[in-house]
């Protein structure tokens, strides 16, 4: 093989391989992130998230799938869309908002007793699909 | 002066101005607010100095309904009364306490918290108290410790308590009413019956009785019933020789409204970090003030709902909370006094307060519910056929809860879980029985705080009511009614302040007519 074939050929395959990895990776470290109810990792364990997931999704069937989640916890009523290529921080404090945001209207649902935000609910859910 | 009724000639007539059953917190204050006046003060008590058991057993009685804790031990049937035992924690009623509520049938007082206001200053002598400001501002300037939780306070505030010692009156006033000129404490005295006029519109003598099987009169220009709210009732209830259904009883409104507090475990908050807590927190005789979360007015206006707080107590210690019902294993007081083993108190002590400056449990919190009782005709005392051994008619008490207690602990616990989520600071969760929004049922260990409220209640309307706005009984031109039972709505706070401030109301009211 020439080398100059060799180099584009090795290219070709890196570009193949690597990009949707990339993208893949990117993809897994937002729907972590939308999965990660932060505020409550102060209070819960792991365990109880996951628990309190299973309770959301047994209470609201129809969001018991990993896309619907992502799409609701993506999407803000008031506020542009959150990004899902924004950095890790950035989709952090815009969920933090929005879980603010639920409180203060009263977007609340009571699980297993715990009165939590919506938001933060459909991230325990989320939780419970990633780390089933 | 005092006098054992017991060692009187059978038969003897006591004469007086102002004549007070009952030597409790309301009775002892109105008698203490006469001394070294020119009136004769007559102030009868039914016990000595000491627990008798068979005076004690003159309150036995049976209970239907919600579940509580036997007649007989519930108050103290001595000199002092019940502040022997109590607890020493104070406040003040709220403005909305007083005004009628239109989600809340048979609210509103004929006076506001502004008439009382002059006279719970005056508790704080009698209570020894710390000061009469019961603003959270006034507490933070004198201790920079008592750090509030960053709550929206439009929505959720925090309700400052006072503790007395507690001042047990048979202790601070014995000697004084013993060494007074014109108070005269005659104990062994057990009214059994009230007699009035033909009219039935004044009354002209009291009876008394005592198990040395004498019977004395009592005569005066006033007479004040000051025996607690159950017993108010039972003796307005029993004097029914004259007319049968009982003195001031016309529109049958005696004995009902019986009102207690339902002090209840209800939620857990549970904060996202450490936070200093000390103005929650209770060190029984230490703790000067604290406070409890509360609903404001507006809120309460909003979301329909009944007046109560949450008292916050470290997890670790909540579990040895006591009062149950379900734990009052005996009748008799004494026993119950005493039951609690030393190591016990100790343990609950730690874990309450000393406990809670470690770490690991300083982020848990069990809060407690006082919640007012809806002012409910049915839930009531009542007489029983069966009669004591003095021969009166012992009294009854059908205790009756209804969901709308229930759905305002359940409204202000989410109110209290809302605030806490937009403040960031952490999460509440519902106890069990609290989850269901349809279950109206009370689980095993709802619990109440010995607070007899009601059963002679504060109406202008003698149909709504048995006193008026001065505590006097509606068709009777000189027996008033001092204490709790006079109160239209319970309130969410212990009622011993205010049933002091309310009879130094009366007090006052009653040293017009001389």
């Amino acid at each position: 093989m020439k080398r100059r074939t060799f180099v584009w050929i090795s290219t070709a395959s890196a570009i193949t391989v690597f990009f949707p990895l990339i993208k893949c990776t990117q993809e897994l470290n937002y729907v972590e992130i939308l999965g990660n109810p932060s505020s409550l990792s102060h209070i819960y364990t792991s365990e109880t998230i996951r628990e309190l997931g299973e309770y959301y999704r047994d209470l609201i069937p129809t969001e018991a799938k990993k896309n619907v989640l992502i799409t609701l916890l993506l999407r803000n009523e008031d506020e542009d869309n959150i990004s899902k290529s924004s950095d890790k921080l950035a989709i952090q404090n815009s969920l933090k908002k929005k879980i603010i945001q639920d409180f203060k209207t009263n977007n609340i649902i009571i699980i297993d007793g715990w009165i939590l935000s919506k938001t933060e609910a459909r991230q325990c859910a989320l939780y419970s699909l990633i780390y089933n | 002066m005092h006098i054992d009724s017991r060692k009187l000639d059978n038969n003897s007539i006591i004469d007086g101005d102002i004549c007070i059953i009952g030597a409790g917190a309301a009775g002892i204050s109105i008698a203490l607010d006469w001394n070294n006046s020119s009136h004769k003060v007559i102030l009868l008590e039914g016990g000595g100095f000491v627990y008798d058991e068979k005076i004690q057993m003159l309150y036995k009685g049976k209970t239907y309904g919600q579940k509580y804790f036997p007649l007989m031990s519930i108050r103290n049937h001595n000199f002092g009364g019940t502040t022997s035992r109590w607890a020493g924690h104070c406040s003040p009623l709220d403005d909305i306490d007083f005004v009628k509520r239109d989600w809340v049938d048979n609210s509103g007082w004929p006076i506001t918290l502004n008439d009382l206001d002059p006279f719970y200053k005056r508790t704080k002598g009698i209570l020894d108290l710390h000061s009469t400001n019961y603003n959270l501002d006034h507490w933070q300037n004198k201790d920079v410790s008592l750090i509030n939780l960053p709550i929206d306070n439009d929505f959720v505030y925090d309700k400052m308590w006072q503790f007395s010692p507690p001042t047990r009156f048979d202790k601070k006033f014995k000697d004084i009413i013993k060494k007074s000129k014109n108070i005269n404490l005659y104990t062994y005295a057990n009214v059994t019956n009230i007699n009035s006029n033909e009219n039935i519109n004044n009354i002209e003598e009291v009876t008394i009785k005592n198990h040395a099987g004498k019977t004395h009169k009592v005569k005066a220009k006033y007479f004040i019933l000051a025996s607690g709210a159950i017993q108010n009732a039972r003796l307005l209830l029993a004097s029914n020789k004259q007319f049968f259904k009982g003195i001031g009883n016309e529109n049958d409104n005696v004995g009902r409204y019986f009102m207690e507090h339902v002090e209840i475990k209800s939620a857990e908050l549970w904060l996202n970090n450490y936070f200093p807590m000390y103005l929650y927190l209770l060190n029984s005789g230490k703790t000067k003030a604290r406070a409890e979360l509360a609903i404001t007015s507006s809120i309460q206006e909003k979301y329909k709902i009944l007046n109560g707080t949450a008292a916050l107590t470290p997890m670790k210690g909540a579990k040895f909370m006591g009062n149950n019902i379900g734990n009052w294993k005996y009748g008799d007081p004494k026993i119950n006094k005493t039951n609690k083993s030393v190591w016990e108190r100790m343990k609950r002590r730690y874990f309450m307060f000393e406990e809670s400056r470690v770490e690991n449990i300083n982020k848990a919190y069990q809060l407690r519910t006082r919640i007012e009782q809806a002012p409910n005709p049915n839930s009531r005392i009542f007489l029983d056929q069966e009669k004591d051994s003095l021969g009166m008619q012992r009294a009854n008490l059908n205790w009756v809860l209804t969901s709308f207690e229930k759905s305002s602990i359940r409204k202000i616990y989410e109110i209290i879980g809302q605030q806490v989520g937009i403040a960031d600071i952490g999460r509440v969760k519902l106890l069990d029985y609290l989850q269901d929004k349809n279950d109206e049922s009370w689980p095993e260990f709802t619990s109440a705080g010995f607070h007899h409220i009601g059963t002679t209640r504060m109406s202008n309307n003698p149909k709504n009511g048995v006193v008026d706005a001065n505590c006097k009984i509606h068709s009777i031109n000189n027996l008033f009614v001092a204490g709790s039972s006079c109160f239209t709505t319970s309130g969410a706070v212990n009622p011993t302040m205010t049933l002091i401030a309310l009879s130094l109301r009366l007090s006052d009211h009653l040293k017009k007519y001389y």
